[in-house]
């Protein structure tokens, strides 16, 4: 089934991603989406893409300025679409040689949440140290401690606050170097290690666009 | 907050890497990365062992005494600056590295405490690259905090030499044993260890997990499914057999004997869906293994090794 997307569009922000979500892997982006080339969704990976059939596909009309979503599965929710901006992603849940597998249903409760396979050429995978540090900043949802080091247990040096953005300067394992994203002259200059995930879920908001 | 210096590092439970404090780094070709100062070989029993670059500037270069590696008594040269052991050994360095990391004889393995990073760094040396540099810890204090490599402090070089139908290395720090080195496929693959925008740390000597910093265009940043889907790996099928179904308490399908090379199908969280194909008699196509230990915390560990040949 298949539902014209001018109200699925304005139901999807840039920050429709739920940090209860499994952390899985990166970011998959379609690479070539335009009218005449739909982004396919299959429910399984097996054989080729070539070769399989797919459930449903995504598909994009040009508009005046920029493509825009023309139709989609009702059930299909991103993890971020601003076409305005190029911007399309889905979370990745596991890959295969020629597959990736994400989820489609950001805000789903269900668990685990709906998940269908994409061509992996279709797409561009990048994982998430890489994609932290693509993005212009990320966020914290409450208050998280920054630590002077990722390897010292040491009392944290400071809080980040929801409301200030962060900029992510290198990324190793399970933490983030990160600096102000807005900082005045005065507060220019790292501020320390923040944890950007638990291992199973992301602890901070990707925050793509400026 | 921290207010980092300009060359802070970042205290981990890692050996920066510090060779020596007068290595001979010649000056920069242009467009490219500063020369090498060391020069590496393999001995008889396969150890890679090391040897000084002439004195050209009256300099000598330390070992380090804690590491594998052993240094070999200074030789007469001939008229190129090589001896004709250093030439014989970068010869049986080429043997030994033409074998999968798995089997390199000899060398030491990965330490299986090593921290298990965000993936690997490939370089491609099919087409006699430029010297590798190994660089301190960039400055990232600034934002934007892309840093001139102008600005980074160069610790040491690889550097390689065109052969007959490949590349080899023609001269590396004592101490540089990455993750996989196979020369006669083209690739040095170091495991991430941190990244940056224009940066990666990477694991220059397995063995001790010391590492250094590259620059990110010179290499190839893969994460771990993209790696474990393109090399085949092997397990400790006693503590991680082969199960039918990825949770713990799946039934065990087979054990694999040791060094059995299992090609990945799937990568899901910490699971490998691998082929079973050849392995025993009767069991399903494929089955599921751990590549990583369970919660992928800043302790994590990898499961799986032998990573190198495709």
């Amino acid at each position: 089934m298949r539902v014209i997307v001018s109200l699925f569009a304005l139901a999807i922000s840039a920050s429709a991603s739920s940090q209860d979500l499994p952390l899985g892997f990166g970011i998959a982006s379609p690479t070539h989406l335009s009218a005449d080339r739909p982004l396919y969704l299959y429910s399984s990976a097996d054989g080729h893409p070539s070769t399989a059939t797919p459930l449903d596909s995504l598909t994009v009309s040009e508009g005046p300025h920029h493509a825009e979503l023309a139709t989609a599965p009702p059930w299909l929710d991103p993890e971020a679409v601003r076409l305005d901006y190029d911007l399309l992603t889905f979370r990745v849940i596991a890959l295969r040689r020629y597959w990736v597998e994400v989820v489609v249903h950001t805000r789903d409760v269900r668990w685990p949440p709906r998940t269908m396979w994409l061509d992996r050429e279709a797409v561009r995978f990048v994982p998430w140290a890489a994609y932290l540090l693509e993005i212009h900043s990320i966020e914290t949802s409450e208050a998280a401690p920054v630590f002077a080091s990722p390897a010292d247990p040491t009392p944290p040096i400071g809080w980040t606050t929801a409301e200030r953005r962060l900029h992510v300067l290198e990324v190793r394992h399970t933490w983030a170097r990160v600096a102000l994203a807005d900082a005045t002259e005065a507060e220019a200059g790292p501020l320390g290690w923040v944890r950007w995930h638990d291992g199973e879920h992301l602890l901070v908001q990707p925050s793509i666009l400026h | 907050m921290e207010r980092a210096e300009g060359t802070e590092r970042v205290k981990g439970p890692f050996t920066p890497f510090r060779p020596s404090p007068s290595s001979d780094i010649r000056p920069g070709l242009p467009s490219s990365e500063p020369e090498v100062c060391g020069r590496m070989g393999v001995g008889a029993n396969h150890a890679l062992s090391y040897k000084p670059e002439p004195p050209a500037r009256d300099v000598t270069h330390r070992m380090d005494m804690t590491s594998t590696l052993n240094r070999p008594k200074p030789e007469p040269r001939d008229r190129t600056g090589s001896s004709p052991r250093l030439r014989l050994g970068l010869l049986l360095l080429a043997a030994a590295l033409a074998a999968p990391a798995s089997a390199q004889n000899g060398l030491p393995g990965p330490d299986p405490d090593a921290p298990l990073g965000l993936g690997m760094a490939l370089v491609r040396t099919t087409d006699a690259p430029q010297p590798l540099t190994l660089y301190d810890h960039p400055a990232f204090d600034e934002v934007p905090h892309e840093v001139p490599v102008d600005n980074a402090t160069a610790l040491d070089s690889v550097t390689f030499a065109p052969g007959r139908g490949r590349v080899s290395i023609k001269t590396a720090p004592p101490d540089f044993l990455p993750e996989v080195l196979d020369i006669q496929r083209g690739r040095i693959a170091f495991r991430i260890q941190t990244l940056a925008t224009d940066w990666v740390e990477v694991v220059t000597n397995r063995a001790d997990s010391r590492t250094a910093w590259i620059r990110r265009d010179r290499v190839e940043v893969m994460s771990w499914p993209t790696v474990l889907l393109l090399f085949l790996v092997t397990v400790d099928s006693e503590t991680n057999p082969l199960r039918s179904a990825p949770t713990e308490d799946a039934p065990v399908l087979a054990t694999t004997p040791p060094d059995w090379q299992l090609r990945t199908l799937a990568v899901r969280g910490d699971w490998l869906l691998v082929s079973t194909l050849g392995l025993a008699d009767r069991i399903p196509p494929s089955g599921w293994i751990r590549w990583r230990e369970p919660a992928d915390t800043g302790d994590a560990r990898l499961l799986v090794g032998g990573i190198g040949q495709e």
